[in-house]
């Protein structure tokens, strides 16, 4: 052994609690060889599965024997792939849900930049009696996805005829109508994943079925039986979860689309007032007879145990009320949405706070994204 | 209880056949430390389905790359312990940076006979928790922390709020008491 590194430092290499460039050195030293120290590294890492021995003794479920078999051997998985906690802190309905609203307010948004890019060329048109104006192309008309007469949005602002702004707005239809077709592709995808998803349950259904029929009939080796009929449950109740998750969001669909196709609302955009909020931009809808919903993007990932809570500011005494906790999905998308027996009489302003997790009594958090109903 | 002779043939007879590429000898190894391997897995990262992910990606780790574990440098346990630790360190950095580490108490599995028919020695094992046990509470809590949460020695004296230089004695004095221990036990059922 070298004079440098002795046994209680190869017992500390071992539990891995040196900084990295020691831990490198010496991970370096054994490669050379060293007999006395790989010894010693050796000794030090019998410590170590001690340590871990010393842990009570727990059970995997019986399936991963099958799964495992089912990777290495290449064939059809057995057993349906464990979601990954990560990937589920998604939940499939908050981002289907949100899409649905983000296509319907791009339907809006699309409405009123239509309105706007009518004024100016009916301007345009008009000045083109004494001056002819540029050649603009002429966008497809979006359809509303709000009853004109029963929309309450901002009025469109004051058309100023020039070509310039016509074909800055042509360009904001063609982006706006991009985004909507993504928006409506997601959500399409959460009705196919749906449809999939119970056929893929009836087949096991079935498989499940033929299984037990042929254990009855002692057709198969008892031991495998059993094995496949253990997997096969799992999968169907891992598939009946899906489905009812997806069914969920159908759910949370129809509701949304029918909170904005069903009568006027109240719009307000709520925008980044602190740093920290960094890009995010949220837009709410309100109807005393439906509730509130709210739609936010581009949240930052909150540090820590913390989350976004979303509060009402009221007319009467200019009162702060939390509506509730934003739900929130990996990418940044968050969504609320407050039923109308939720008193939010008199509002007048809406904002997002970051607190602690479970959220807060009253606001403390940073003030993040403000917008007052006009 | 096997010795430490017989556990090596076992594992060399075991990995003769994985590098044969027989998928029912995987089976095997995970039959004969799968349990043991998820049980660290499951103390380190508190959630069974992240911990049964981690155990799944440890043992095709080894059907992958069998190639580095080599018998003389340890048992076939060891590891699959160290990679199944490192996946689950690894796993609970990202979960922490993330905000989503939730701990929970994780209770023994009561049937505590099964530790009879494990390759790890009984009489290691309770030899190395009663030594464990009997270390000055401070010395047992920090190498807890280091093995079971990967923390560092800065990150130690950061969390315990001692000096840099208590943290490490701390863990230096408790360590040699274990490994003494171990050197005076005549079977060590590991290897």
């Amino acid at each position: 052994m070298t004079d440098k590194w002795q046994d209680a430092d190869w017992n500390l290499f071992a539990l891995g609690a040196l900084d990295e460039s020691t831990q490198q050195e010496m991970q370096e030293h054994l490669r050379t060889r060293c007999l006395a120290c790989s010894r010693s590294y050796q000794e030090a890492v019998l410590v170590m599965d001690a340590l871990a021995a010393t842990v009570p003794p727990q059970k995997p479920s019986p399936h991963i024997a099958d799964a495992l078999l089912s990777r290495i051997t290449q064939a059809s998985p057995l057993v349906v792939p464990i979601k990954s906690k990560r990937r589920s802190a998604a939940l499939p309905w908050v981002a289907a849900a949100a899409c649905a609203l983000l296509a319907l307010w791009l339907g809006v948004r699309l409405e009123q930049v239509n309105d706007l890019l009518r004024n100016q060329r009916a301007s345009s048109a008009a000045a083109a009696v004494q001056q002819p104006a540029e050649a603009v192309p002429s966008p497809a008309k979006a359809p509303s996805l709000v009853p004109p007469n029963e929309r309450q949005t901002s009025p469109p602002a004051p058309a100023r005829s020039n070509a310039s702004q016509v074909r800055a707005l042509t360009a904001q239809v063609a982006d706006l109508e991009a985004q909507k077709d993504t928006a409506l592709a997601q959500l399409n995808q959460v009705k196919n994943d749906l449809a999939n998803s119970i056929e893929a349950r009836n087949s096991l259904q079935t498989q499940l079925a033929s299984a037990r029929e042929q254990i009855r009939a002692g057709a198969t080796d008892v031991h495998s039986s059993q094995a496949q009929l253990s997997a096969l449950t799992h999968r169907l109740e891992m598939a009946d979860a899906t489905v009812a998750e997806l069914r969920a969001s159908k759910a949370w669909n129809a509701q949304v689309v029918g909170f904005l196709q069903s009568g006027p609302f109240r719009q307000v955009d709520l925008r980044a007032v602190d740093p920290g909020a960094g890009k995010a931009t949220a837009v709410a809808f309100y109807a005393p007879d439906r509730g509130l919903l709210i739609l936010a993007r581009a949240l930052p990932h909150l540090e820590g145990e913390k989350c976004y809570q979303l509060w009402s500011i009221h007319k009467a005494g200019m009162a702060i009320r939390s509506v509730g906790l934003m739900k929130t999905d990996a990418s940044g998308g968050g969504f609320l949405y407050a039923p109308p027996e939720q008193d939010l009489r008199q509002l007048t302003a809406l904002a997002i706070t970051d607190e602690p997790k479970g959220g807060s009594v009253s606001a403390r958090g940073h003030k993040l994204l403000f917008g007052a109903f006009n | 209880m096997l010795d430490r002779g017989d556990i090596a043939r076992k594992d060399r007879l075991l990995m003769e056949r994985i590098r044969r590429r027989e998928p029912q000898a995987l089976i095997d190894v995970y039959a004969l430390y799968g349990k043991r391997v998820f049980s660290l897995i499951l103390r380190i990262v508190h959630d069974r389905q992240s911990a049964e992910e981690i155990l799944q990606d440890t043992f095709l780790r080894l059907w992958d790359r069998y190639e580095f574990y080599d018998p003389e440098k340890g048992a076939l346990l060891s590891w699959l312990f160290r990679v199944a630790r490192n996946g689950a360190l690894d796993f609970r950095r990202k979960e922490s940076r993330r905000g989503n580490f939730d701990v929970v108490f994780i209770e023994g599995d009561p049937e505590l006979e099964d530790l009879h028919e494990d390759v790890l020695s009984v009489e290691t094992a309770f030899a190395v928790r009663d030594a464990l046990s009997a270390l000055p509470s401070a010395q047992k809590h920090l190498i807890e922390l280091a093995y079971f949460e990967g923390l560092t020695h800065s990150e130690l004296a950061e969390q315990t709020g001692e000096s840099l230089g208590t943290v490490k004695s701390r863990i230096r004095l408790g360590l040699k008491k274990l490994r003494d221990v171990l050197g005076n036990l005549n079977k060590v059922n590991l290897r």
